[in-house]
C-alpha cells in the first residue's frame, strides 16, 4: 500500500478521545530539538548534559512522551536559558515554556485530562496571536505603515517578490548600498538618503498590509479560543501562517503554531494540513532555509 | 479548588508575563520584540539602532568591532534592546573606564522613514552625558 498522508494511522496511546496526542508530542519535540540546536543563547557545560539526559529519557523510558519527567527535563533546560537571557530570547521560547508546563500538567495527572490540555493550548494560541495584534496596534510606526515599508525596502519583507516584480531586486540593492553609506556617517550631520520604491504605491501597500495583519491575527486568536473546533478558526490560523510565511520566513515560530493547530484540528483532513505545514517548516529550520 | 488552580495557573502566568512586558516597554523602554509580549515585527528591530560613543567632537559607532573594543561593542549591542537611563548609565561608566575617559557621551539613534517622499534619516532616541558620576 503506498504511503500517503491519508494512510497515517493516528496513534492510540494514553487517551481514547485525544488519540492523536502522541503526534502532537512528536512534532513538538522535533521543533524544540531543532530550535535548541540552532539556539545562539547557551551556557557552557549545560547543553550537552541536558541533551544526553533528554535523549536517554527518550530511548529508555517506556512511552516517554506520556512521562512528566521527560517534559519537566525539557522545561528545566528551557527555563535556564530563559532566566539567563529573559529579555533576549525569542518569543517562541516563551511559548515553548508555556506548552511544556501544559504538558507536564497533562501527563502528571492520574489520567490524561484532554479538555484541560486543549484549553491550555487554545489559551496559549489566543494569547500569542492576540498579543501580536495588540502590540502592532499600539505601535505608531506599525499602524502608519512605515515599519512595513522600511522592511520591504531593506529586503526583509516580501523577499519572494524579486522573482515576480521586474526591477525589485535592483531597487533593493540600491537601497541597501545607500543605507550602508548612511550608517557610516555620524547622524548629527543630518544626513538623509532617498530610498527607491521596489514597486509603485509602496506606501499604500505597506499600510494596507499592516492593517490586514492586525485584523487577521486578532480574528484568528479570538476565533481559536472561542471555537477551536470550527473550520473557520483554522482557516484564519492558516491565513495568518501563510501571511507570515510570505512576508518573512519565521519557520520555527510557524512550526510551533502548526503543532498547536494540529492538536486542535476539527477533523482528520485538518490534521493532515497542519502536519504538512509542520513538516515543511521543520525541514526549513533543519536545513537553514528558514529562521529557527 | 485544586481543579481551578490546575486550570487557571498557566493562563495567569501567561498574563503576568504579558503585563510585565508591557510595563517594561512603556516604563523601561524595552523593545516590543522581546520579553515574551509577542511584539515581534511591530516596530523597528533594535538591531537597526546605532549606538555612538565618544566626546562631543569625536564620536564613533560603538557596535562596530573594527573601531571599538570587543566587550564594549557587545554591551553596546545589548543596550539597543533597552536604551533606558539606567542601562545608558551602566554602559557609559563601563565604556569610560575601558577607554580611560573622565566623561563620555552615549547616543542611541534609530532610522526613521518618511513614507511621503521615501526619505530615510535617523532620530536620536536616547542620550546620556556621563561625567564620572550619576
Amino acid at each position: 500500500m503506498p504511503v500517503s498522508l491519508s494512510n497515517i494511522s493516528w496513534h492510540q496511546n494514553g487517551s481514547k478521545r485525544l488519540s492523536y496526542a502522541v503526534l502532537f508530542f512528536q512534532t513538538l519535540f522535533t521543533i524544540l530539538a531543532l530550535y535548541n540546536i540552532k539556539e545562539p543563547v547557551s551556557i557552557p557545560f549545560i547543553k550537552l548534559p541536558f541533551a544526553i539526559a533528554i535523549l536517554a529519557a527518550l530511548y529508555f523510558l517506556p512511552k516517554p512522551f506520556y512521562h512528566p519527567v521527560f517534559w519537566a527535563s525539557l522545561l528545566a533546560y528551557f527555563s535556564i536559558l530563559l532566566v539567563k537571557d529573559f529579555y533576549g530570547v525569542a518569543n517562541h521560547h516563551f511559548a515553548a515554556c508555556y506548552i511544556l508546563i501544559a504538558l507536564i500538567q497533562y501527563t502528571a495527572g492520574s489520567r490524561p485530562d484532554d479538555d484541560l490540555l486543549k484549553f491550555h493550548i487554545r489559551f496559549i494560541l489566543m494569547m500569542v496571536l492576540l498579543l501580536s495584534a495588540v502590540q502592532k496596534f499600539l505601535s505608531p510606526s506599525y499602524t502608519n505603515g512605515t515599519f512595513f515599508q522600511f522592511e520591504m525596502y531593506m529586503d526583509i519583507f516580501l523577499k519572494p517578490m524579486k522573482w515576480v516584480v521586474p526591477g525589485w531586486q535592483n531597487a533593493i540593492a540600491e537601497n541597501l548600498e545607500a543605507y550602508k553609506q548612511l550608517k557610516a556617517v555620524y547622524p548629527s550631520k543630518l544626513e538623509t538618503i532617498i530610498l527607491r520604491e521596489p514597486i509603485s504605491h509602496a506606501a499604500v501597500i505597506a499600510k494596507t498590509g499592516s492593517w490586514f495583519a492586525i485584523i487577521i491575527e486578532a480574528m484568528a486568536g479570538i476565533a481559536l479560543f472561542a471555537k477551536s473546533s470550527h473550520r473557520i478558526s483554522h482557516v484564519l490560523l492558516l491565513a495568518t501562517i501563510a501571511g507570515v510565511f510570505f512576508f518573512r520566513q519565521e519557520t520555527g515560530f510557524l512550526a510551533m503554531l502548526s503543532c498547536m493547530g494540529l492538536l486542535l484540528a476539527p477533523a482528520k483532513s485538518w490534521r493532515n494540513i497542519w502536519l504538512f505545514c509542520f513538516i515543511v517548516f521543520a525541514a526549513m529550520v533543519a536545513t537553514g532555509a528558514g529562521l529557527r | 479548588m485544586k481543579g481551578l488552580v490546575l486550570k487557571y495557573a498557566l493562563p495567569l502566568l501567561i498574563l503576568s508575563v504579558a503585563i510585565h512586558q508591557f510595563y517594561m516597554v512603556y516604563q523601561n523602554r524595552l523593545t516590543r520584540w522581546k520579553g515574551g509580549g509577542f511584539g515581534m515585527y511591530s516596530e523597528m528591530h533594535a538591531l537597526t539602532r546605532e549606538v555612538w560613543i565618544g566626546k562631543a567632537d569625536s564620536m564613533w559607532l560603538a557596535s562596530n568591532p573594527k573601531v571599538t573594543k570587543k566587550e564594549v561593542a557587545n554591551k553596546a549591542n545589548r543596550l539597543r534592546f533597552m536604551p533606558n537611563k539606567n542601562k545608558l548609565l551602566q554602559f557609559a561608566s563601563y565604556a569610560a573606564k575601558q577607554y580611560g575617559y573622565d566623561s563620555i557621551l552615549v547616543q542611541v539613534w534609530e532610522p526613521i522613514l518618511n513614507p511621503e517622499n521615501n526619505t530615510l534619516s535617523r532620530k536620536l532616541i536616547s542620550e546620556l552625558k556621563y561625567a564620572g558620576k550619576p
